[in-house]
This record gives C-alpha cells, sequence and structure tokens, in this order.
C-alpha cells in the first residue's frame, strides 16, 4: 500500500463521526451540542466526497454542496431557537429543558 | 407532455405563494387572501392530478428537459401519491382557514403563512419527488417551516417543543443522509424507480441492510413510530393550534407514505422482514398510545398520543402486506387526517375560549357548556376517532378489520380490537369533562374565540366520507392495485 | 511513505485533535475555535480528494458564516461561561456505550465497502491524484458543477428548494430570535 486509499478516508470520517457523537451525548451545553452535530454532518460529506473522487463522477459533491446549503440554514434556526430559549430561561443546559415532561 | 406539467403544480403553486406572500407581510387583509387563494388553487390542482393520473391509467412523470431518467430529477405521481397529495391539501387548506379566524398573536406575525405555505410545499414535495436526495432536502424545509412555525407558538412551552423537535429532525436528517450515502454507493443511483429495479436485478449488497434500516428509521422518526414516539406529544401539544392540527394530522403520514413506497417499490424482495418491523412498532404504538392517551391531563396531548395509537393502526395494516391491507393502510391515513385535523382544532377552539389559553383538563372542565355547537362536533368527532358509524372512522375500522381477517396475524387483529375500546374512553372522557361537568372556581367562558369554520368543513366531509365512501374506497383500491406491482411504477419512470 | 500519505496523517490528526478538542473543552469560545481548525483540516482534506471548489465553500460557509454565528450566539449567552458546575451531563456510561456500540456497527459496515465498491464502479478512477484520467476531472470539476446545479437536467430543483431553504432558515432565524412583546415587558 503506498497511496491513500479511499479506505483511510473513510476511517478518517467514521472517527471523525464517532468524536462528534460523543459530543452529542455527552455535553450538556447546548451550543456545543450543536457544535459537535455540525462535527458530525461534516464526517459524512468528507465521505460522500470520497465516494465521489472513487466514482469518478461529480454527484457525490453536488450533494455535499447541498449538505452544506442546508445545513445553513438549519444552524441559523437552531442557533435562533438557542438564544430564544436562553433569553426565556438564561440557561441553555439541556439538563433544564424539562418542562414537557409529563 | 402538457398533462405531466400537472404534477409539478402542487409543489410550485404553494412555493412561489411563499414566497409573493412575503411581499405582502404589513397588508394583513392581502396577504390573508392571497395565502386561501393559493392554498384553494393548489387544492384544486392536486384533485385534477388525481383525476388525471386515475384516467390516464398509469403514473404520470415529470421528467425535466424531457431525458429520460435515472438522469435528470423526476416527479412522480401513481395513484398513491396524487391521492396523499389530495389528502395533505384539503387538510391544508382547513389548516389555512382555521389560522384566518384564530385570535393567537402566532398568525399576526408577518412571516406566519409563508412558513406555513413551506411546509405545504416540503410536504407535498416529499410525497411526489422520484429521488431519494430530492426527499432529503424537500423534508428539510418541512422541518425548519415546522421548527419556526412552533417555535413562535404562543405556547409558552413553544420554543422548547421547537428546540426538542429540531433536535429528533437532525437525527432523522443523518439518518437519511446516510442512507443515501450507503444506498448510492452500493448501487450508484438514488432516483426511486432505478434503485428498486437495480435492487431487484442485482440483488442484495452488502451495504442494502443499513441503507434500509436507516431509510426505516428516518420514516419512523417522521411518523413519530414507536421507538422514536418520545418528542412527539411535546411538539404537537406546544405548536400553535392551526400548525399542530397539521402536525398530527398530515406531516405523520409522511412517513406511512414512505413505508409504503419502501415495501412495495424500493425494497419489494427485502419488504416481509420491514413489515414485521413494522407490524411490531405499530401494535406496540397502539397499547402504548392508548394508554397514555387516558393518562393525560391536556386535551391536546390527548390527542397527540392518540395519533400515536392510529398511526399504529396504520402500520399494522401495512405490515400484513395483503392488497386489501394497503388499500385499509390508505383509506385509514386520509380519514384519520380529517379526523385528527377536526379533532384538534376542536381542542384549540375550547382552548381558546377558556378563560386562561390552555387546553389542560384543570382549565377547560365545563367551558364546553356554552358551546353546544362545538361540543356537537367534538362528539361527532370522537366517534369517528373511535370507528363508529356513521362517520368515515367506521368505515377504515371495518376495512381495517375484514382486512386483518383476511390475513394469517390473528393476535394483532385481537389486540388492535381491544385498543379500539381505548379510544372510546379517552374521547369521551375529554368530552364529558369539556361539555359535561360543572367548571371550577374561577373559570368562565370567554364571549370570543377562534372560527368554528374550518372543523366544520372537515367534520362535513368526515360524515359525507361516512356515508358516501365508495370514491375513496374506489381510488384506495386503484392505488393498493398499482402499488401490487411494481414495474407499473418503474415503467413509467425509466420508461419500456 | 508517500508525500501524500505524510500530508493526510499530517491533516487527519490536526482534525481528529481539533476534534477532540470541541468535545472536552470547557471554555465555550476555546471550543468554537477549535471547530473552525476542525473545518479548516476537512477543508484541506477536500483539497486532497480534488474538490477544490468544496474546499472553497467550506471555507465560507463553515468557517465564515456558520463560526461566526456560532461566535454570536456564545457572546448572546456568555453569562453562562464561568460556570461551576460540570461541563458534561450525568449520563456518561450510557453515552460512551451507546458511542463504542455506533462506533463498531459504523465500522463493520464500512469494511464492508471493499465489497461493494467493485460492484458499483464501471470506469474506476485511480486514486493517484495525476493519473491521466484524472486530470480532466479535476480541470472540469467546478465549470460541471455549476452547469449541473442550473442545467434541468442536474440538480436545478433542489437547487431551487435550497435556496428557498436558504430563505426559510434565514426569516426563521429572525422571526425565532425576535424578542417577543412579553419580554420586553419584564
Amino acid at each position: 500500500m503506498s497511496e491513500v486509499t479511499i479506505e483511510w478516508y473513510i476511517a478518517l470520517s467514521v472517527v471523525l463521526f464517532t468524536i462528534g457523537s460523543l459530543g452529542v451525548l455527552l455535553r450538556r451545553n447546548a451550543i456545543i451540542i450543536f457544535m459537535s452535530v455540525e462535527m458530525m454532518l461534516n464526517s459524512a460529506n468528507l465521505a460522500f466526497v470520497s465516494f465521489a473522487r472513487y466514482l469518478g463522477n461529480l454527484d457525490g459533491q453536488v450533494l455535499v454542496f447541498f449538505v452544506i446549503t442546508v445545513a445553513a440554514a438549519e444552524v441559523a434556526v437552531g442557533l435562533a431557537l438557542i438564544v430564544a430559549i436562553f433569553r426565556t430561561k438564561k440557561s441553555i443546559s439541556i439538563d433544564d429543558l424539562n418542562l414537557l415532561k409529563g | 407532455m402538457t398533462m405531466n406539467l400537472l404534477v409539478i403544480l402542487p409543489v410550485l403553486i404553494p412555493l412561489v405563494g411563499a414566497v409573493i406572500a412575503l411581499l405582502w407581510r404589513h397588508k394583513r387583509p392581502l396577504r390573508d387572501a392571497w395565502t386561501l387563494a393559493v392554498m384553494v388553487v393548489s387544492m384544486l390542482a392536486s384533485f385534477v392530478l388525481l383525476a388525471a393520473v386515475w384516467q390516464n391509467g398509469s403514473p404520470l412523470v415529470y421528467q425535466s428537459g424531457g431525458w429520460p431518467a435515472p438522469f435528470g430529477i423526476s416527479l412522480v405521481a401513481d395513484m398513491l401519491s396524487a391521492l396523499f397529495v389530495v389528502m395533505v391539501q384539503v387538510v391544508m387548506v382547513t389548516g389555512v382557514i382555521y389560522a384566518l379566524g384564530s385570535k393567537d398573536t402566532v398568525v399576526t406575525y408577518p412571516a406566519f403563512f409563508t412558513f406555513f405555505l413551506m411546509l405545504v410545499t416540503g410536504l407535498t414535495g416529499t410525497i411526489l419527488t422520484g429521488d431519494l436526495f430530492n426527499l432529503y432536502v424537500f423534508a428539510e424545509l418541512l422541518v425548519i417551516s415546522g421548527t419556526v412555525l412552533t417555535a413562535v407558538s404562543d405556547d409558552k412551552f413553544g420554543t422548547e417543543a421547537a428546540y426538542k423537535y429540531f433536535y429528533i429532525s437532525l437525527l432523522a436528517s443523518f439518518f437519511m443522509l446516510l442512507a443515501v450515502g450507503t444506498l448510492y454507493v452500493s448501487y450508484g443511483t438514488l432516483n426511486m424507480a432505478d434503485l428498486g429495479a437495480k435492487v431487484m436485478a442485482d440483488g442484495e449488497r452488502p451495504l442494502l441492510w443499513p441503507g434500509i434500516a436507516l431509510l426505516l428509521a428516518f420514516f419512523m422518526v417522521k411518523s413519530a413510530a414507536v421507538p422514536f414516539h418520545f418528542w412527539q406529544p411535546d411538539f404537537h401539544a406546544a405548536a400553535p393550534t392551526p400548525v399542530s392540527a397539521m402536525l398530527s394530522s398530515v406531516v405523520v403520514k409522511l412517513g406511512v407514505y414512505g413505508f409504503l413506497r419502501m415495501t412495495t417499490l424500493l425494497f419489494v424482495a427485502q419488504a416481509p422482514t420491514i413489515r414485521l418491523i413494522l407490524l411490531v412498532a405499530g401494535v406496540i404504538g397502539v397499547v402504548f398510545g392508548g394508554l397514555s392517551a387516558i393518562g393525560t391531563h391536556n386535551v391536546k396531548r390527548m390527542l397527540a398520543y392518540s395519533t400515536l395509537a392510529q398511526v399504529g393502526f396504520i402500520l399494522v395494516a401495512i405490515g400484513w402486506g395483503t392488497q386489501l391491507s394497503i388499500m385499509t393502510a390508505i383509506v385509514f391515513a386520509f380519514n384519520h387526517s380529517l379526523i385528527k385535523a377536526a379533532m384538534l382544532m376542536l381542542a384549540g377552539y375550547v382552548a381558546s375560549r377558556a378563560s386562561v389559553k390552555s387546553a389542560a383538563f384543570d382549565i377547560v372542565t365545563g367551558v364546553g357548556k356554552p358551546l353546544p355547537l362545538a361540543g356537537v362536533l367534538f362528539f361527532v368527532g370522537s366517534l369517528a376517532l373511535a370507528g363508529i358509524p356513521p362517520t368515515n372512522g367506521f368505515v377504515s375500522k371495518s376495512l381495517l378489520f375484514s382486512s386483518g381477517i383476511n390475513s394469517t396475524f390473528y393476535w394483532s387483529l385481537l389486540l388492535i380490537g381491544v385498543t379500539s375500546i381505548f379510544t372510546l374512553m379517552y374521547t369521551i372522557r375529554a368530552f364529558q369533562r369539556i361539555w359535561w361537568l360543572a367548571p371550577a372556581e374561577g373559570i368562565y367562558t370567554k364571549p370570543a374565540g377562534d372560527n368554528l369554520a374550518a372543523p366544520v368543513l372537515l367534520l362535513i366531509m368526515i360524515v359525507a366520507l361516512g356515508i358516501w365512501a365508495s370514491p375513496l374506497v374506489t381510488a384506495a383500491q386503484e392505488a393498493s392495485a398499482w402499488l401490487s406491482d411494481p414495474s407499473v411504477y418503474i415503467q413509467a419512470v425509466l420508461g419500456g | 511513505m508517500t508525500t501524500d500519505q505524510v500530508i493526510f496523517i499530517i491533516l487527519s490528526v490536526f482534525t481528529l485533535g481539533t476534534a477532540l478538542l470541541v468535545v472536552t473543552l470547557r471554555n465555550l469560545f476555546h471550543a468554537a475555535l477549535a471547530l473552525m481548525a476542525t473545518f479548516l483540516g476537512v477543508a484541506g482534506l477536500y483539497v486532497m480528494l480534488d474538490a477544490g471548489f468544496l474546499a472553497a465553500a467550506q471555507l465560507l460557509v463553515y468557517i465564515g458564516a456558520i463560526s461566526i454565528l456560532l461566535i454570536f450566539a456564545i457572546m448572546m449567552t456568555r453569562r453562562l461561561m464561568n460556570t461551576t458546575e460540570s461541563a458534561f451531563n450525568s449520563q456518561g456510561g450510557a453515552s460512551l456505550v451507546t458511542a463504542v456500540i455506533g462506533f463498531l456497527v459504523i465500522a463493520w459496515a464500512v469494511s464492508q465497502f471493499s465489497r461493494v465498491l467493485p460492484q458499483v464502479v464501471q470506469k474506476q478512477v485511480d486514486m493517484k491524484p495525476m493519473s491521466p484520467d484524472v486530470i480532466p476531472y479535476i480541470q472540469s470539476s467546478v465549470a460541471a458543477m455549476g452547469q449541473a446545479f442550473v442545467d434541468p437536467n442536474g440538480f436545478v430543483l433542489p437547487f431551487e428548494i435550497a435556496s428557498v431553504l436558504l430563505l426559510a432558515g434565514l426569516i426563521g432565524a429572525i422571526i425565532v430570535a425576535w424578542p417577543k412583546a412579553e419580554d420586553e415587558e419584564s
């Protein structure tokens, strides 16, 4: 094995995805959770780009472009939600989001 | 070719309407009239589409540029998608009517109807698209508009409910993205017809099952099926009434549509396993939803749990997998959309007349006494939900039982028979509390509230479809006959 | 080891290291900076995959826009920066188990790739950067993508929907974050 093959990229993408999911599962700050989600999206994008490179067509890259667009819209809405929640509760810890239980 | 343009209209009209509604955001009468006109025109277009598809005898395909699939984008209307689009748009029209007569401050927001129309676009698009990646993009549009509409709710839990919904939807998006990735890398296509044909022709490739599982999980989140149900009651109960009436009725049907497509087009050979999963999830949903609905202390929450149970019935019908039971699933989905939208609007109406705007039982007990019309409507709606004639709910339930007897899963039939009684229990209990019991100290009924026009319209449809069920049943029969042979869809898209 | 491999390893260590920092750092602002570095590392990997346009988009959208939005959100909620409670929630054990199981499942799925890929690829492009097959691919990448977006036979419908989606996100964010009347009274 002399070159960087697709498996390397996929492996990297999987590890990045797992780190992101750990952030989502472990942290209690809503913004950090949000950052971890973005990281997971990035790892999925990386996998798509390497598929596209491997398959030799542009479809994967186009898909990634759309995922980036969708992510931008989601970030805007998600952060706005976090700010709105902070304004009423003065906290963005997900442990405080329990009003709806029961 | 001109006929094929019909397919894009139910998506295009609300999309353009949404953007134009933004121009008139500060002229309220103009904006309201525009929204209603757009929705009605769009609904008429979807009826014309259904008629055209039916008359055509095979699916209509909008293929951009006239190129053959799998190149190019395609919107596909077969009987199933056309019927579901009609269902969505009819209910959405009543949603707009309710919102126009609503006293919520949320409907006065300049962009409220823009997001409402985007919700319509997203939902219609996911149902009509013939491409998995387009489905993802449309579903995101649905999520963003649903989140925004809930976040601005008058309910003080609105923001928090929207946040939960947003995160569960992000999770669903991951499922979908990874499903798209695995299926794309395994079969080299995302066109649904092409994918279905390739899966059939090439057999199972190593990543097929992970792809199926991810896609299944995506649609389960969308339909709030067990085990992805936990967010649904919070979200549906805290959204503004016109929005929650849409979410709990037609938006959850996206998942139902997805399951039907998966089992009859995409993964026909793998369908028995998928059906078994749906059957188990459905039965658990029926029992859990029914029991939880009995234990709630809020009318809207009760109805949200009832959605869980009713979607469970539909999943069970899909799970049986016979042609008759698939027809039942379609009829059930259609009828439930009308019933649940009407019931949630009535709950919202009662809440709007209560002294404090809330649908909690403590607050609304006795509020219904001066509101006889709403009481009659709620009672008829309860009958429909529980499946008692002369309502369309009876048609759904009797079809469900006859298709259950035809299939071999007697135990699930017995179970849903028992749980149907739950439905009657909790709806009648709610009726009794609101219209029968005396109000508590300090609780009074406000002189004015939301408008009853939308639930009246829906109830008329509910009774009409109960007495004169044959058009819907025939259409659903046609749809299930088309679904029984995947090559109908595949040939229409790919040609030859 | 070839140069490519060295570059790849440096980039991946950088990306994964900063990603770990994002998940573990206590200070939100530092975490956001680390996340920008992660995005930068991924952009570098895009360049290695001959996706120059996407690398540019990554820089513009993720580092230019999304990170700035994140920092704004952090500043608007900054009273929480010096909180004394633990930064981690109380479900550490269960989460670790879930993540490890998830990792194993994905790793298993990925290990199937070598069996899948040859079946799909008719004309397999060599992963070597400068093979004759690839040069036109790189050169046409941006132009071809641009055409694919607006070509009716390509992605024009999702392109339009995505633009409406961005609009929806923009207006939605303004509506959601706008102070409600009752908030200002209090």
